[in-house]
């Protein structure tokens, strides 16, 4: 299973919701929703852009459960 | 309904969702439908409580359970185009509503073919007394029995597409 760890990347930018979903371009919705690991997919331009924004890799925010 | 240019020359285009789509004009008709419907079934009742023929009252009742399982049917479109008009065609409650229809219009199909079989087999053996019309020539009612068993094979099929629809959407919608 696929955890996002987004929680911990923006506690270490000190970056709030609002303001990540603001630069993201995406909705605190939607942002809340791949917080809480209940998205089903995430395209490679919001990744892109979270890792921009959060000055990261992927690897950082994503990680793999079995 | 717009007439728009295009590449191809002119084209028709017609709106289907939203307040002024092709929804809103057949839901209007549906509900005029469903008024019909409900008069119908009061003057039946209202003719069985006066009637003493038997042949009748069983006809009335047949009759009356057809006008009410086509009210169902009419009530579930009604709110499919609801849906229509918010926009909102792919969800669960219109999947229950063409599960709903199609259950009634089997029920229909059944009806129908009691009364085909009875038409069919009793009017060979003349004692036309004791079974039931609903036209007066035996192959309007069979045409009429395979409409209906049609009609909810397809709503069936329908049902399923739009579950199929409403799970892509949920997906895309949990795409971020």
């Amino acid at each position: 299973m696929i955890i996002v760890n987004l929680d911990v990347m923006m506690a270490k930018r000190k970056i709030s919701s609002q303001e990540l979903a603001e630069k993201v371009g995406i909705t605190q919705a939607n942002l809340s929703i791949l917080k809480t690991n209940k998205a089903k997919a995430v395209r490679f331009s919001t990744l892109d852009k979270i890792c921009e924004v959060l000055e990261c890799k992927p690897g950082d925010i994503l990680d793999y459960n079995n | 309904m717009l007439l728009v240019k295009s590449e191809k020359g002119v084209e028709f285009k017609m709106k289907v969702t939203g307040k002024k789509g092709l929804g809103s004009i057949l839901k209007i008709m549906l509900q005029i439908g469903f008024v019909v419907d409900i008069f119908i079934i009061i003057a039946i009742f209202i003719y069985l409580f006066f009637t003493n023929n038997n042949m009748d009252i069983v006809k009335g009742i047949f009759t009356s359970s057809i006008a009410v399982l086509m009210l169902i049917i009419i009530k579930q479109f009604i709110g499919l185009f609801d849906s229509l008009k918010i926009e909102k065609p792919f969800c669960e409650e219109n999947i229950k509503r063409f599960k709903k229809a199609s259950l009634a219009s089997g029920a229909i199909f059944i009806e129908l073919l009691i009364a085909t079989i009875f038409n069919i087999c009793i009017h060979e053996y003349g004692i036309e007394e004791i079974f039931l019309y609903f036209v007066s020539h035996d192959i309007g009612m069979i045409f009429l029995t395979i409409l209906f068993l049609g009609v909810s094979i397809a709503l069936y099929i329908l049902s399923e597409l739009f579950k199929q629809a409403n799970d892509y959407k949920s997906e895309n919608d949990l795409t971020i």
